[in-house]
């Protein structure tokens, strides 16, 4: 159990390319921190220096109060699962898991109450005398788990370890990896591109995009606070709708899109006066368009009329593609009893309250930090 | 699994060019023709596996992509591309059974019927009368045993030093880019050479080094290393190129150093590779005539006594020594077969 620093981190590969600038991440002691991006962003090389598998250009690595940057794989008190597993093909699942604690020189006796500690909580005990090729992906996926965890590590690495299972198995996994994280009380490190592992397991996400930190964050104030563009639209599925309007100053101020307007509520007016008259791009999530509940709309929600595209039932809920002025939307609302047709215009509500505003040059949140 | 059986029948056909070379250059012996023959078979060996390993790189390596490209094949209604050449496969082995057969036919017939048959014209394709004459001829004129202890001890001696120098060798070529990008090239060269150039400068070698006709064959077993180095570094190579390199990181991570990682993962994973690399040194080394003659004055291999019992006329003596020298080829190029078909790797990754 050890907190890792990561300080100015930076890899640069032989072929001169960057994959990781000036990384800065502290992770507590206990802590199950995802590293989040889209492939190429780095988030695998920056598990991979933690490990100790890629040296470090620039900056330091800390686990614990001890600096790792010259400090081989094996002296760093890690385990680390890999994204095909990597099992030894030529021992069995029992070898397998007992290969790290035989390397160190633990009594036989020791080992092997481990192994059958870490198979038990596995469920895997009854599969200790197969070789690899015996077992079925998601057995595999567990054998790799317990070779980590039988060494009882400082630091425990995932590198996408459910991207090789089938849908069901990964929701499963995922549950089950979030529960051994509960009952070991250990320091995780968990790299995946699917942001909705990074959500449901993550203490703290960290969002990456070409080699760069965007935010560092709990899941709930990413999706709630977003920095930039593109954390907004990372996170969030189906992912956040985005329109290019200008802000216009009439009895207050308003986001105007061309083909509609809504109004900006009085508390971002502050930090939105300095582009009245200039290009933004508004953010507004498919769930924070509603339909009309009859009565009155609330006077922060901003009503636009669209033409239904495509209607997409998901059970409990309706996905609508719609056409608004020159912008295509999704939106996510409640299944209802008589559904909007294909080709219907429909009135929507935005919730402006929760709609997030961005600079067109920077992709910034205009006033992140503000609200 | 179509694939799978594709994979195999090319490993095979690599296989059958080694026994054609083999058995080639026993049978031909005396004459130019058949040892050409042969000794391009041989030169085959190496290259086929190799080509075939990278074509298995890319199989194996990322199987969801390979059944992708069979299923997008499938798909464009061209599904007959992989079984014509299924079927050219199958014909190329036919051939090859049929080539790998004919000689080892002829090598009874000689070693088994009396000595005029051998020279008899026009060819006789069945022997006139069984005969052991040959045999217990062999047996009786020669302390052959000294011979057969030799050859084997140059072969092991060969096939040891070999694995011991190119295994690392091997896995250092597969594992840092500075080296992966000569080492292909420079272990074939070593291999293009024609040993006859080479031979006659590294006899006069060994004459001051004290191991020109060495008893035990010393020197030769330098020069064979000519050979088997290369072979052995090319194959691991292979081997381990195949070899995800995440096995050896997790070993890194469990707490191992490189040289445990060797022995203890890497190694094991690949032994499929390795003892086919041992068993085609060996051959290698076993059936090598132009060191050996040049280099074993007295105390003659195998290959170059046979090469006397031509040259003194003993055409049914030297037949008989043939086939004696086919019985480790022939149970090695048995054994191999179900050695290396075996894809030992599988069940590494995702399978």
């Amino acid at each position: 159990m050890a907190s890792v620093r990561l300080n100015n981190v930076t890899k640069v590969f032989d072929n001169k390319v960057v994959a990781v600038r000036n990384v800065n991440v502290d992770i507590a002691d206990k802590e199950f921190v995802v590293l989040v991006g889209p492939s190429g962003c780095g988030k695998s090389t920056t598990l991979r220096m933690i490990a100790g598998l890629e040296e470090v250009t620039e900056g330091e690595i800390y686990i614990g109060d001890r600096l790792v940057n010259d400090v081989p794989p094996k002296d760093r008190d890690i385990a680390m699962v890999f994204q095909n597993y990597a099992l030894y093909p030529h021992m069995t699942v029992y070898q397998n898991m007992a290969f790290g604690l035989k390397l160190r020189k633990y009594p036989k006796k020791e080992i092997d109450k481990r192994v059958r500690e870490a198979a038990e909580i596995l469920g895997i005990s009854e599969l200790l005398d197969r070789k690899p090729k015996a077992l079925s992906g998601g057995q595999r996926q567990r054998v790799a788990v317990g070779r980590a965890i039988v060494r009882n590590p400082q630091v425990f690495l995932f590198d996408e370890p459910l991207s090789n299972l089938d849908a069901k198995l990964r929701v499963q996994m995922r549950t089950e990896i979030s529960k051994l994280h509960q009952r070991l009380e250990t320091t995780m490190i968990y790299v995946t591109h699917d942001q909705v592992e990074a959500m449901t397991m993550g203490d703290r996400i960290v969002v990456m995009r070409d080699g760069l930190v965007q935010q560092i964050d709990t899941p709930l104030a990413l999706y709630n606070h977003p920095k930039n563009k593109f954390v907004a639209g990372f996170i969030g599925s189906p992912s956040m709708n985005f329109v290019d309007g200008r802000v216009v100053q009439e009895n207050g101020l308003w986001f105007d899109e061309g083909g509609f307007r809504v109004p900006i509520p009085p508390e971002r007016q502050e930090a939105l006066a300095a582009y009245v008259g200039r290009t933004v791009t508004l953010g507004i999530r498919p769930e924070h368009i509603s339909l009309p509940q009859g009565g009155a709309a609330s006077s922060t929600a901003g009503e636009v009329q669209t033409v239904v595209e495509v209607v997409e039932p998901m059970g409990s809920e309706l996905y609508l593609y719609l056409r608004a002025g020159n912008s295509d939307l999704v939106a996510r609302v409640p299944t209802m009893g008589q559904q909007p047709a294909e080709g219907e215009s429909l009135s929507v509500l935005f919730d402006m309250q929760k709609a997030h505003f961005f600079d067109p040059d920077t992709e910034e949140t205009i006033g992140y930090g503000k609200h | 699994m179509r694939l799978e059986t594709l994979r195999q029948g090319r490993r095979a056909v690599a296989l059958n060019f080694g026994a054609i070379s083999h058995l080639l250059k026993l049978y031909g012996s005396g004459g130019p023709a058949p040892r050409v023959a042969g000794r391009f078979a041989e030169l085959a060996v190496p290259f086929l596996l190799f080509r075939q390993t990278e074509g298995t790189q890319s199989a194996q390596g990322n199987t969801e992509r390979n059944r992708s490209t069979v299923k997008d094949r499938l798909r464009k209604g061209k599904p007959r591309r992989h079984s014509s050449v299924g079927a050219a496969t199958i014909f190329g082995l036919a051939v090859l059974a049929l080539v790998d057969l004919v000689p080892v036919y002829l090598v009874f017939r000689q070693a088994l019927a009396p000595e005029a048959d051998s020279v008899a014209w026009p060819l006789h394709w069945w022997p006139s009368r069984l005969s052991l004459a040959n045999l217990s001829h062999l047996w009786q004129g020669q302390p052959l045993v000294g011979n057969v202890l030799l050859s084997l001890f140059v072969a092991s001696l060969t096939t040891f030093f070999s694995l011991a120098l190119g295994v690392p060798a091997g896995w250092a070529a597969a594992r840092l880019r500075q080296v992966e990008s000569a080492t292909p090239t420079v272990a074939i060269l070593s291999r293009v050479l024609p040993p006859i150039a080479i031979a006659v400068p590294l006899t006069s070698l060994l004459i001051p080094l004290h191991l020109y006709n060495h008893p035990l064959g010393l020197g030769l077993v330098l020069a064979h290393l000519t050979i088997g180095i290369p072979v052995a570094i090319l194959l691991s190579y292979a081997g381990f190129r195949d070899l995800p390199r995440e096995l050896e990181e997790a070993a890194y991570v469990d707490g191992a150093g490189t040289l445990r990682t060797l022995l203890f993962v890497s190694l094991p994973a690949t032994r499929g590779t390795v003892a086919a690399a041992a068993i085609l040194i060996f051959l290698l080394s076993w059936d090598e005539f132009t060191y050996a003659l040049l280099i074993q004055l007295t105390h003659r291999t195998l290959p170059p006594l046979i090469y006397y019992f031509t040259e003194y006329g003993e055409l049914g003596t030297a037949s008989a020594l043939a086939l004696l020298m086919l019985l480790p080829a022939t149970l090695v190029i048995l054994g191999m077969q179900r050695l290396i078909a075996r894809g030992l790797t599988t069940g590494v990754v995702k399978g």
